[in-house]
């Protein structure tokens, strides 16, 4: 048999990338050869500062760390917060549907930095509930402060993926007796949450992005260790650390990407 | 009202601040929405083209730009572009100064942006039109340049807008980190303002609430342009 | 007969969508055991008159009975529950949850909705797949059953609430021909086992065949309502001759 290498369409996209990687890997030999090889290594010595916000590595204080540890807890109070959100903007009652949306497009129209700047001083230091102190730190405020964009964008989710069970399956469920906390609950909910999960992991990837923001909370982040601690370093090395972290967030957020829109081409070709 | 003190609204050098910086913001914004949508038709044609190494060169740069913070992208163009040798000297000083300024590093970053997510925008736009449609363009006797610009972008270009609008009230909204990098646009004057005035939250909530309403306006116009430019019996959840 | 023996009174209900009227005054009454099968050009307020009788939808004007429940009077869904308990509804779509099991689907809302004891509830609804002569595919998802075997389904999840009247909505309509036959000869045996019902049909020989009284209903009136027998063979009205002749 003749042995030819017929590759598809994909496949030579596939080889073009992967040349355009070999070509940055080679850029980067170059460089590293021409000098760049102890900039390489000011950033290989501090890595351990840039991942965990210590010097050594441990315990994890800050670093891109830090921004993951933001990013869980946030999408954690969001998907609370969104589910509500979402849910109520479809309630029966004007009272309920009427502030639930005014709030969403709110929240949807301001900008995450803004608004995380404006939590930054509208949440007070402390708040003292039965003469019990309970203190908000600059991370608490973050997490707020990103929740709440993300909360609302979450809501438009929930939304759709409410809207899109049928009809039908609201009246056999309302025909049997069902109330409607317990239509949610046990018919629409678990039917809407396969078709919400795509959504709610492109916006996780979206918030992990976004953490980058809390940098102005004065937390500890990747950012902040970039332009404090790692300030002292020279211009030229600084390059190099820029570089780093954005591969971090490329490494952390692209797999999800890619992954949240499989699962939405998964979701998509069932049409329960 | 609140307890919220606002009488330094009445200083007209904050006034001139404030109309200052929603000039900038907008000046910023909509130099970046108009080339992101550049780029992004000029990828979503790139990538109708069907070439492999195009297709896979425009994948590259849309998932980079998708993938990492936006602020990040912002600081990398105005600190290190420069250390990279994009220098040039002033002829006035002779002092060595970087080549683009900020708001040009802003305007360049930010397009870039908008653009890798206005591409994504743009090719789902083409991927849903109807192959029969093509076909017509062809046997009409269309180039396919033609048959891009006068067929697929004007009905892509409606099947989009939804995801557009989106994209353009994200990258307005994204023009605030601007202010990290000293453009100086609304979010920038906010800390000029309660750095002289200390009044954080006043100024805070209502540079909120002035992006709010600017946001707003931009959306409700490309609601209405959306519905202005709806085809009868097309799009729609189909 | 004596309206007060009625299980299901209907007195001059009007509905509109909008301008459009779609139930003109229909009043309709229907005993303990009987079952009655309503037809007519499609449009002309059939699956409508069902979905007032269990609250579904609101009625403008007119009075609703059903057992001792006043419809036109409850104004919640709250105080429309103990309603559904006693009316049980199949769709044309059978609206089975497409994430629950054949055999789940029966069980849920007894035991949700009317906190029946697990146990007791699962005998029942292996009882009645059988009935339905599906005591095989419990455990199957309803999208891999048939369209007639769904809708077979579906009647189970309505008897499983042990309702004192059933509604069928065209229930046969989105079927196979095939497995029409199916499905009706399930309706057929509860209905000689004495259950109350209310059929929108567009079968009008099983209409014949099953019903007591047949009502032919136009632009949203009660043309004629009459036994099956004279209703077929001796219609009395213009527009009944008229439909029958175009379906017949």
């Amino acid at each position: 048999m003749n042995m030819t290498f017929e590759l598809s369409y994909e496949g030579k996209k596939r080889l073009v990338i992967g040349g355009v990687l070999a070509a940055i890997a080679a850029w980067i030999a170059v460089d590293a050869m021409a000098g760049g090889a102890e900039h390489w290594a000011r950033v290989f010595v501090r890595l351990p500062l840039l991942l965990t916000g210590q010097g050594d590595g441990w315990p994890i204080t800050g670093g891109f760390a830090l921004n993951i540890l933001l990013s869980i807890a946030s999408m954690a109070v969001a998907t609370v917060l969104g589910t509500l959100l979402g849910i109520s903007t479809l309630a029966q009652s004007p009272y309920l549907r009427l502030p639930a949306f005014f709030i969403m497009n709110f929240l949807r129209n301001s900008p995450w930095l803004v608004l995380l700047f404006a939590m930054l001083f509208i949440l007070p230091f402390q708040v003292e509930v039965f003469g019990l102190r309970i203190p908000f730190p600059p991370f608490v405020k973050a997490v707020i402060g990103l929740a709440l964009p993300t909360a609302a964008n979450l809501s438009e989710v929930v939304r759709g993926a409410v809207q899109s069970i049928h009809s039908g399956q609201w009246e056999a469920a309302r025909a049997l007796g069902y109330t409607t906390p317990q239509i949610y609950r046990h018919v629409i909910l678990p039917q809407a949450l396969r078709r919400m999960i795509p959504g709610w992991m492109n916006l996780y990837a979206l918030l992990t992005i976004a953490t980058a923001l809390a940098t102005v909370t004065g937390i500890q982040d990747v950012l902040t260790i970039l332009n404090t601690s790692l300030a002292m370093e020279s211009e030229r090395v600084l390059v190099y650390f820029y570089l780093t972290t954005l591969f971090l967030f490329f490494a952390y957020c692209y797999p999800i990407a890619i992954f949240a829109r499989r699962l939405e081409r998964a979701v998509k070709g069932d049409n329960i | 009202m609140f307890g919220l003190d606002y009488s330094w609204l009445a200083d007209p050098a904050y006034q001139n601040w404030l109309v200052t910086g929603v000039i900038n913001t907008l000046e910023l914004a909509a130099l970046s929405s108009s080339v992101a949508i550049l780029i992004g038709m000029l990828g979503a044609l790139g990538l109708s083209l069907r070439v492999f190494w195009l297709d896979a060169l425009i994948e590259f740069f849309v998932e980079v730009f998708r993938n990492t913070p936006p602020l990040l992208q912002m600081l990398f163009a105005y600190f290190t572009l420069s250390t990279l040798g994009l220098k040039t000297t002033d002829p006035v000083t002779g002092l060595e100064v970087p080549l683009l300024s900020a708001f040009a590093c802003a305007c360049i970053s930010l397009s870039l942006f908008g653009g890798a997510l206005a591409i994504e925008a743009f090719r789902s736009g083409l991927e849903t039109m109807p192959k029969a449609i093509t076909e017509a363009g062809r046997s009409l006797g269309y180039s396919r340049w033609a048959r891009f610009w006068r067929i697929e972008v004007p009905i892509a270009s409606r099947v989009c807008l939804p995801s557009l609008t989106n994209i353009l009230t994200n990258l307005f909204k994204t023009t605030s980190q601007a202010s990290v990098i000293t453009v100086p646009e609304l979010m920038y004057y906010a800390g000029q303002i309660y750095n002289d005035t200390f009044r954080t939250l006043e100024v805070m909530i209502l540079i909120l609430i002035i992006y709010v309403v600017l946001v707003s306006i931009l959306s409700y116009g490309m609601s209405r342009l959306e519905a202005y430019l709806t085809l009868p019996g097309y799009g729609k959840g189909q | 007969m004596k309206r007060s023996e009625a299980l299901i009174e209907i007195d001059n209900i009007h509905k509109s969508f909008g301008d459009f009227e779609v139930l003109k005054g229909i009043s309709l009454s229907v005993n303990e055991g009987e079952a009655v099968c309503i037809i007519g050009p499609s449009g002309s307020g059939k699956s409508t008159v069902l979905r007032c009788i269990n609250g579904l939808l609101p009625i403008d004007e007119g009075f609703i009975r059903v057992g001792n429940h006043r419809v036109h009077e409850l104004r919640s869904e709250k105080e429309m529950r103990p309603l559904r308990h006693q009316v049980s509804m199949v769709f044309q779509q059978y609206n089975l949850f497409p994430h629950k099991t054949a055999l789940e689907n029966i069980m849920m809302a007894p035991i949700q909705v009317l906190g029946h004891e697990r146990a007791e509830v699962e005998d029942r609804a292996r009882k009645l797949l059988e009935k339905v002569r599906l005591g095989n595919k419990a455990d199957s998802y309803p999208g891999m059953l048939s369209g007639g075997q769904q809708q077979r389904v579906a009647i189970a999840r309505a008897l499983a609430m042990q309702p004192e009247v059933i509604l069928f909505d065209e229930v046969t309509a989105a079927l196979d021909p095939e497995t029409v036959k199916e499905v009706l000869l399930t309706i057929r045996e509860l209905v000689d086992d004495g259950l109350t019902c209310i059929l929108v049909t567009h079968e009008m020989k099983f209409a014949r065949e099953v019903a007591d009284r047949v009502c032919f209903t136009d632009r949203g009136l009660i043309v004629e309502n009459a036994p099956p027998a004279d209703l077929f063979d001796n219609p009395q009205d213009p527009r009944t001759r008229e439909f029958l002749g175009q379906v017949l």
